[in-house]
């Protein structure tokens, strides 16, 4: 059972999180049908480092960018999507 | 005196308390400190199973949880409990135990008639395999059904509670043989917190076998000082518990048996399990002595050196009272010279090398018959050892004893550490796989 450190909430077993899914997995609302089947159905299972989204259901309910090697397990980040999205908004405004 | 092979003096047990307890409808006597398997050896019983297909007779091989043939049923009603190590049950006033595997009785077990046609059933070969349509099957099932699988299911509920606890550490230690004890002594005076897990009642590990001076003192002395100040600095000792899973992020899953098994507790669970989270692990598991291939190795007598030396020294029980010790290493000059002192006649020593001059072979050699290039082919006799048929450099031996001590040399307990992710490698010294590259936060002793 791995152990996730929340920025909020410091290290909690991760039976406290929900995965979400991978950042490329994420679908903008937009998005046409061949292009949701693509990201959706299609995309990379990386033998390596991954980043992810979970949420920390049990705990303070946010949603956090877990950089995670989905062979050792191995968590090198732990941001929170806030704080991980902030750049591109504020360069989007 | 608890028994025809219980030594006069000498071994971890309390000799001035009595308890009794009963295998297969019969009373014996042991004492506090005891297993089920060495109360039963001291009083003669060496017969303690049948095996799953053949119904071969089976008796004591190890002396802990390495033990594959003496399993029995243990307690009564809803505390009913099969395929229990008799070497890892903790002797306790009213015990009761039952043999498996057996019909009628354990002597006369007539599913042993299975070694007579042996030689015509393929190697593989499983119950289940019978064949002839469903009619058949409805005539077979009956048989097969009775024949397979080992011991009984218990036929009421559980009547005992089971919980479980989280817990956090910086330090948690795997075994507390001199290594573990060590290694918590050393985290715990450098401020870590400790948790220090032994699945045996005492601590010490092989030094409950082996007595050796440790510091000046002797070495259950020194553990006992030890687990002391571990204590004292707030580090916690867990007897009784096993680790059994190694998991991600140094989450380790402790079973602690407050109980045995069929006992009743006087207040609280039976059982608890540990969910441990801690910094570092430190596995210092040792070793499980591997047994020898020969032709009747599972016969009652054969048993591992190590178990041999732990009957004697530990338990103050005669494994047998005349010894064949066979093996690769100095570990049966150690054992042999070990078994002569707790008064085992030696009737020879058996060494596979070619040569072997360290102070121990050369001090069993001035005091027994000791052979090179030598090893046991087959071990005579029925639900019980009554020799050894030998080669020693190209001539056979006949050698009449009651216990046949082997050592197939030391493999070490790798499982928590594999779990963990480590790696193995050969190591030709040793030979045996050891431990290499941990990929969590643990350690192993090497
Ligand atoms: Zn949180």
């Amino acid at each position: 059972m791995m152990l996730i450190a929340c920025p909020h909430c410091g290290p909690r077993a991760h039976v406290e999180f929900d995965y979400g899914r991978t950042l490329d997995a994420i679908l903008p609302l937009d998005a046409a049908p061949e292009q949701a089947a693509a990201v959706l159905y299609a995309r990379d299972n990386p033998r390596g480092v991954s980043q992810e989204l979970w949420q920390h259901t049990h705990g303070c309910r946010a949603w956090l960018v877990l950089t995670r090697h989905t062979v050792s397990h191995e968590i090198s980040a732990v941001v929170p999507w806030v704080a991980a999205t902030a750049a591109p908004r504020e360069s989007g405004a | 005196m608890t028994g025809p092979m219980r030594t006069s003096a000498g071994g971890a047990i309390d000799r001035a308390t009595t308890i009794s307890f009963t295998f297969d409808g019969r009373t014996y006597r042991g004492h506090p400190g005891d297993t089920l398997a060495s109360a039963l050896l001291a009083n003669g019983v060496t017969l303690l199973g049948r095996s799953f297909k053949y119904h071969r007779p089976r008796g004591v091989l190890g002396s802990g949880v390495e033990e594959p043939n003496a399993l029995v049923g243990v307690g009564l009603g809803g505390r009913f409990e099969p395929n229990t190590r008799a070497t890892d049950i903790q002797l306790y006033e009213g015990l009761t135990a039952v043999s498996q595997n057996r019909w009628p009785d354990l002597r006369l077990d007539l599913g042993a008639v299975n070694q007579l046609i042996a030689p015509f059933i393929p190697a593989g070969f499983y119950y289940k395999t019978f064949f002839g349509g469903p009619k058949l099957w409805a005539f077979y099932e009956r048989f097969i059904r009775a024949a397979a699988g080992l011991g009984r299911p218990p036929a009421e509920a559980e009547v005992d509670a089971f919980d479980h606890r989280a817990a956090f550490c910086d330090v948690l230690v795997v075994g507390a043989g001199p290594a573990g004890l060590a290694a918590a002594d050393a985290a715990a005076a450098a401020g870590a917190r400790v948790i220090l897990a032994e699945q045996d009642g005492r601590l010490g590990g092989a030094l409950l076998r082996d007595p050796v001076q440790l510091s000046g003192a002797d070495g259950l002395a020194w553990s006992a000082v030890v687990a002391d100040r571990v204590r004292t600095a707030g580090g916690r000792v867990l007897t009784r518990t096993t680790a059994s899973g190694f998991h991600d992020h140094g989450l380790v899953h402790l079973v602690e048996r407050r109980v045995e098994a069929g006992q009743a507790p006087a207040a609280g669970p039976a059982q608890r399990i540990w969910h441990v989270r801690a910094r570092r692990v430190v596995l210092a598991q040792g070793v499980i002595e591997r047994p020898l291939l020969f032709a009747g190795n599972d016969r009652p007598g054969v048993m591992l050196a190590s178990a041999a030396r732990t009957y004697a020294a530990r338990f103050g029980v005669w494994p047998g009272r005349r010894a064949v010790v066979a093996g690769g290493d100095d570990h049966i000059y150690l054992t042999a010279l070990a078994l002569a002192d707790a008064g085992v006649e030696i009737a020879a020593v058996l060494d596979s090398r070619a040569s072997a001059e360290g102070p121990l072979a050369v001090e069993a050699r001035s005091r027994f018959a000791c052979h090179q290039n030598a090893r046991v082919v087959a071990a005579r006799g029925g639900t019980r050892v009554r020799g050894a048929q030998a080669v020693a450099g190209g001539r056979r031996l006949d050698l009449a004893c009651d216990l046949i001590a082997v050592s197939g040399g030391q493999t070490p307990v790798v499982h928590l550490h594999m779990q963990a992710g480590g790696g193995l490698d050969w190591d030709a010294a040793a030979g045996a796989f050891v431990p290499v590259a941990p990929r969590q936060n643990h350690e192993v002793d090497r």
